[in-house]
């Protein structure tokens, strides 16, 4: 535990003054885009079951006329995911060309969809498929907040495809990450477990920031609760301790604090998952009185998805990083 | 360091494990059966206007001149009131809401306020699955203009929206009594079940119905409105369908019921409290109602509005036992008069459907 939580197996330690500030600026970009991107996720999945409800239900044009209308939060939420991802890209560019290329094309994506978000939400104003520029359900500001989250979206692409191009002239002072890249099997099989850690991360982060203001304890039911949210939790924190530990580790510590970190968040996991069962088990309509808000998916399929889907994620997520962290320190060897 | 933290992973655990015996007392209904009862005047032809399965929230047009489901439910009520006369209550029975947020229910509360009827709204399995607390949408509700929403916290009746209105003769003794239960969500019998079934209406909800009817008397007609369908519905289309005489149906079936495994057949506690008539929603593609041997009308209302999803009527159903010349959305209303003190009603299902070259409006009494 002490070798990663060392300072001196922190990557901050090799960098010098300029080289800390971008990577602040980075990890600022990473919060940025975090914050506001788990809370659109979160409101999306919430429009997203009533579209499957339609549909389950043989009723797929109920299910168009909504995802016509809330096209522009999913495309917000997609801008700011892929904000996420292009940063983190580039922070952890393997050289020079490919970090300058990563926020040359983040921009100009960013650039293309905020145009698209902008004029979709003016021309559906217009045209009258938004009854006003704020009509005030989804968020207080929608559809408008879209409309300007897609003109910042814009101004974000200028300045990325701008900063790429600082790049050309004034070097990074951060140091190029030593990946091989994924391919094949391994890309498809890691590259899908981490993004769905992170949109699961997200979602996690939102619940439980949401969760303060939704569980109602009104009738009690204070352990089902505080587990939950502690279930929600932890799926934040794992992603948080990936990204701002592990991967501000120096390489050749990596695999021991995977395997470190893999085991803590394990152990912690299945303590709260199993005291997650124990406690539906003991009080089953404690979901029912309390936890409405949080777990739409399994109140619309009727379906016990919460239980399955973040035990799953919090429990096989460490033993991922068990498993990495052996063949991280096998390959070190 | 390691063994540190699986120590406090180990004391958070048990410190959580003593947290479970602080769960708040609860409150027999026993001693507060007055808290649950709204009182109205009663009138011969007392009209209540059920809307069910309203679906309300912000996914799609509400406020939409065109479109939106807040024009479509004025048309409904002022088609009523002109077929009426006066509606005198509304009855709103569950899915109101669904994955909707605060803005949305405030813009119903909004509606509802504007047409200046009082009001009774229930829960259904979709009502507090909303961005917001389960406590909160009560609260709205219990403080808004015309509403007659009223909740008893943390009593012994399972869930939250049970609660009578007794309709009151001008001498203070009650002509009818309407009951609202509430049909709950969804149920788990334990952690491992990985599909759950509805909810049910509990022992304990009928043990205070049975309360509040004795206390009004037991000669008190009564209608009872919740959302749920419990274990009669299936039984009475098996009758039906098996030729067992003495019943009789109308209206449409086109999805079945959806009773929770453990809904109860109710149909002897419906007698024993004098329940003339049980209406429901939840099953969007249904409205058949039908009536037992022994005179208990079981019923389901019409959805108010086109969300989510709707039946499209085509011609020649069998079950419906009337004459239709034309197909059109099963979305619209149904209507219950109080023809006398003595139990007497009528029922009357509303189809309303926008039509670019002109509404079409049908009503048909059952």
């Amino acid at each position: 535990m002490a070798a990663y939580l060392s300072r001196n197996d922190r990557i901050k330690t090799e960098l010098d003054r300029d080289g800390r500030r971008e990577r602040r600026f980075y990890l600022l970009f990473s919060i940025l885009a975090f914050i506001p991107g788990s809370f659109v996720l979160w409101e999306m999945h919430y429009e997203l079951w009533n579209i499957i409800g339609s549909v389950a239900s043989h009723s797929p044009d109920r299910a168009v006329t909504q995802a016509i209308r809330m096209c522009p939060l999913y495309l917000v939420g997609a801008a700011l995911i892929l904000f996420l991802i292009y940063t983190n890209g580039a922070y952890r560019a393997k050289n020079e060309k490919a970090r300058r290329a990563k926020w040359m094309a983040g921009g100009i994506v960013m650039i293309v969809l905020g145009v698209i978000i902008a004029a979709y939400v003016a021309i559906g104003v217009l045209l009258g498929e938004y009854g006003r520029l704020i009509e005030g359900f989804i968020t207080p500001l929608f559809p408008l907040d879209t409309l300007l989250a897609g003109v910042v979206f814009i101004g974000i692409g200028f300045l990325s495809i701008r900063y790429s191009k600082v790049l050309d002239k004034k070097h990074s002072k951060l140091p190029y990450v030593n990946d091989r890249g994924l391919f094949g099997w391994r890309l498809f099989t890691f590259g899908l477990f981490r993004a769905l850690s992170l949109l699961v991360a997200m979602c996690g982060f939102a619940a439980s920031v949401w969760g303060i203001f939704v569980l109602d304890l009104s009738h009690g039911y204070l352990m089902y609760s505080i587990v939950l949210w502690l279930n929600f939790f932890t799926a934040f924190a794992m992603y948080f301790a990936y990204k701002f530990i592990f991967c501000e580790t120096k390489e050749e510590s990596r695999g021991s604090a995977s395997i470190k970190l893999g085991c803590i968040f394990l152990i912690v996991n299945i303590v709260l998952f199993a005291l997650y069962m124990l406690s539906v088990q003991l009080w089953n309509e404690a979901p029912n009185v309390t936890a409405f808000a949080l777990m739409p998916a399994d109140f619309t399929a009727s379906m016990n998805i919460f239980a399955v889907f973040y035990g799953l994620n919090n429990i096989l997520a460490p033993i991922f990083a068990i498993v990495r962290g052996l063949i991280m320190e096998k390959n070190n060897r | 360091m390691f063994k540190r933290i699986v120590s406090m992973a180990v004391i958070c655990a048990l410190a959580i494990s003593m947290l479970a015996g602080c769960a708040k007392k609860t409150v027999s209904y026993k001693e507060h059966l007055g808290d649950y009862v709204k009182t109205m005047d009663y009138h011969d032809g007392f009209t209540i206007l059920q809307l069910t399965d309203i679906h309300w929230h912000g996914g799609t047009q509400i406020g939409d001149e065109d479109y939106g489901s807040e024009r479509y439910l004025r048309k409904v009520i002022n088609e009523a009131v002109a077929h009426a006369g006066k509606i005198d209550l509304i009855e709103i029975t569950g899915d109101t809401f669904m994955l909707a947020n605060k803005a949305a229910v405030r813009s119903f509360v909004d509606f509802m306020t504007a047409t200046k009827i009082p009001y009774a709204i229930i829960w259904g399995n979709h009502d507090r699955e909303c961005t917001y607390n389960p406590n909160w949408i009560s609260k709205q509700f219990l403080g808004a203009p015309y509403s007659l929403y009223t909740e008893v916290d943390n009593d012994d009746v399972h869930e939250r929206s049970n609660y009578v209105i007794n309709l009151q003769n001008p001498d203070g003794s009650t002509a009818w009594q309407i009951t609202n239960l509430d049909s709950g969500a969804s149920y788990r019998e334990g952690a491992a079940d990985f599909d759950l079934t509805y909810d049910y209406l509990r022992d304990d909800q009928f043990e205070w119905m049975t309360a509040e009817h004795d206390a009004v008397g037991k000669d008190v007609p009564v209608i009872c409105y919740y959302h749920i369908a419990q274990a009669d519905y299936d039984l009475g289309w098996d009758a039906i369908q098996a030729g067992v005489s003495g019943y009789r149906s109308k209206f449409f079936n086109f999805e079945g019921f959806a009773p929770s495994k453990f809904a109860p057949r109710t149909e002897d506690i419906c007698l024993k409290n004098n329940v003339k008539a049980v209406f429901i929603g939840h099953d969007h593609a249904d409205d058949w109602t039908f009536t037992t041997p022994n005179g208990v009308t079981f019923g389901m209302g019409v959805k108010s509005g086109f969300e989510l999803y709707y039946a499209n009527v085509p011609l020649g159903r069998a079950e419906a036992n009337f004459d239709y010349s034309e197909e059109f959305a099963l979305i619209g209303a149904s209507l219950v008069t109080l023809d006398n003190a003595s139990g007497g009603y009528t029922l009357e299902h509303l189809y309303l459907n926008e039509r670019d070259e002109g509404d079409f409006v049908m009503w048909v009494e059952y």
